[in-house]
């Protein structure tokens, strides 16, 4: 392991480290982007690639014989694909990713990112998500959403990544005839890095 | 050694093989992204004449076990014979026909030839085979013809 | 993989039912494919090792859209192409890296009727050797033998 570098020891009983300062992200709490439109419209090719990988042979997702003669009349995509196309597209994404970047700075659930990172939350990780699947969604249709900041929690959670804060995203998905096709509430872990600071008990 | 059984395969060429998938938008911008880097917005009516060869490659699953075709077969009995690596040496291009948004393309694969004997290229030891691909799309006009010719070589696993 | 002519009613399903247990070999190909080729996913931990590194873990791995399509496939070829998918939460553990070998298992929970639909709960696990991966909870509506 490597020395610990002398001015980040801190004395087991030291209260100047910072706690999260919650007041600064509740004025984002409830408040929600804009609707967004995805970059492409939903392909069957898209549906075929999310296939291969998944290995998912149902015919609903491929055959078109079988899938008219079905309640859906034709070729549906797997409801498990509903996010797929409100990710960022290559260069945006990069851009978050490595250059950080964000492509929406004004969206409140990116402000409460932001404010995170700011006080030293400045990792990320997804660690749950709940979808509910309401209409299907075909070749053809153009999928928007609008994101809400949810919930953060009001207090820190010790785990295997280090300190932190739950931030709960909700997702609203939309077809172009204005049909709800999906929600799904995105939680995400913004967590201290641990090599951030160290405790150390002297004598 | 099954490689003479390989030169047999020269001059046959295969069935139609229909593309996977259609010529979509989302194929095209995401090919566009990468290779024109980023843009403002990508024409995506119509596919760049270099992405042709894109609706030739396999699916990722189901995987298609039993080499059928000639050219499968060539490079299954390479495989087999010890030339496991593969390099692509040249692409020579044709572009017939443009190829737009909803073309289903289906292509036929001929072996051109195949090295009579173990040839050094790029530093490795192995046989050169060189494919024509005909792309058609759906009205059945070619849009492409490409001639592609790779290096089948011992990879240093299978040299030792 | 789903047959055509499987299909599961919900008469058949019995609270306590486990469903017949799958495994999956995870590779770079799944992981980085996933990430990018099926889910639309261009964030560096699951296709640059490199990066993933420099992001405090070990190698690339799974993001959450290839777990949840990998569990949605689960409980759709359990069910044949009739099984209707109606909600679905999972809860991301133990990563899973290039090398690992996924099992995923369920079982039924609770059987019901509500709004004209016959509906099934399942709680799902993906593990792999170093523990669960996922755990999930999906609610699907069946057909019926009338």
């Amino acid at each position: 392991m490597a020395k610990l570098p002398q001015e980040k020891i801190l004395p087991f009983n030291d209260t100047s480290e910072k706690v999260f300062d919650y007041s600064k992200v509740e004025p984002f709490i409830g408040k929600s982007s804009p609707w967004r439109e995805g970059h492409d419209i939903v392909t069957k090719s898209d549906i075929r690639h999310w296939c291969e990988v998944m290995r998912d042979g149902n015919p609903l997702y491929a055959d078109e014989e079988y899938a008219k003669k079905s309640k859906y009349g034709g070729i549906i995509a797997p409801p498990t694909m509903a996010q797929v196309w409100s990710l960022e597209p290559m260069h945006a994404a990069l851009r978050q990713f490595v250059n950080e970047i964000e492509p929406h700075p004004d969206d409140p659930h990116t402000q409460c990112f932001v404010e995170c990172n700011n006080q030293g939350y400045s990792g990320v990780v997804a660690t749950e998500q709940e979808q509910v699947y309401v209409n299907p969604i075909r070749p053809g249709d153009t999928i928007s959403w609008q994101l809400t900041l949810h919930r953060v929690s009001t207090y820190d959670h010790f785990t295997r990544m280090g300190i932190g804060r739950y931030v709960d995203l909700k997702y609203t998905f939309k077809n172009q005839r204005d049909e709800v096709v999906s929600e799904m509430i995105f939680r995400v872990l913004k967590y201290k890095p641990t090599q951030t600071t160290w405790r150390a008990y002297k004598g | 050694m099954g490689l003479s059984q390989a030169q047999k395969l020269v001059g046959k060429e295969s069935s139609v093989i229909r593309a996977p998938d259609e010529v979509s938008t989302s194929d095209i911008r995401h090919y566009r992204e990468i290779v024109e880097g980023e843009k403002e917005s990508w024409d995506t009516s119509a596919a760049p004449p270099t992405m042709t060869m894109a609706w030739a490659m396999e699916a990722l699953w189901p995987e298609k076990v039993k080499p059928t075709e000639p050219h499968e077969q060539v490079l299954k009995l390479l495989d087999d014979a010890g030339y496991g690596g593969t390099m692509g040496i040249a692409l020579d291009q044709e572009c017939i026909k443009p190829v737009r948004l909803g073309d289903q393309l289906s292509f036929k694969v001929m072996v051109v030839s195949v090295s009579s004997s173990e040839e050094e290229a790029e530093a490795r030891k192995g046989y050169m085979v060189t494919l024509l691909y005909t792309f058609t799309n759906q009205k059945g006009e070619v849009v492409s013809t490409q001639t592609y010719t790779i290096l089948k070589f011992k990879t240093l696993a299978q040299s030792s | 993989m789903a047959e055509k002519t499987k299909k599961l009613y919900w008469e058949d399903v019995k609270v306590g039912q486990d469903l017949p247990e799958t495994a999956r070999d995870v590779d770079y190909t799944l992981i980085a494919c996933g990430a990018v080729w099926a889910t639309h996913d261009f964030m560096p931990v699951h296709h640059d090792p490199e990066f993933a590194k420099l992001k405090g873990a070990p190698n690339v791995f799974m993001n959450i859209l290839t777990t949840n399509g990998l569990v949605g496939a689960y409980l759709t070829d359990w069910t044949g192409p009739e099984g209707e998918l109606k909600k679905l939460r999972i809860g991301l553990a133990v990563p899973n890296f290039p090398g690992d070998r996924m099992t995923l298992n369920g079982t039924v929970e609770k059987k019901w009727e509500e709004g004209g639909e016959r509906l099934v709960q399942i709680r799902v696990i993906g593990e792999n050797q170093m523990g669960p991966h996922v755990t999930g909870t999906a609610v699907m509506a069946l057909p019926t033998k009338g």
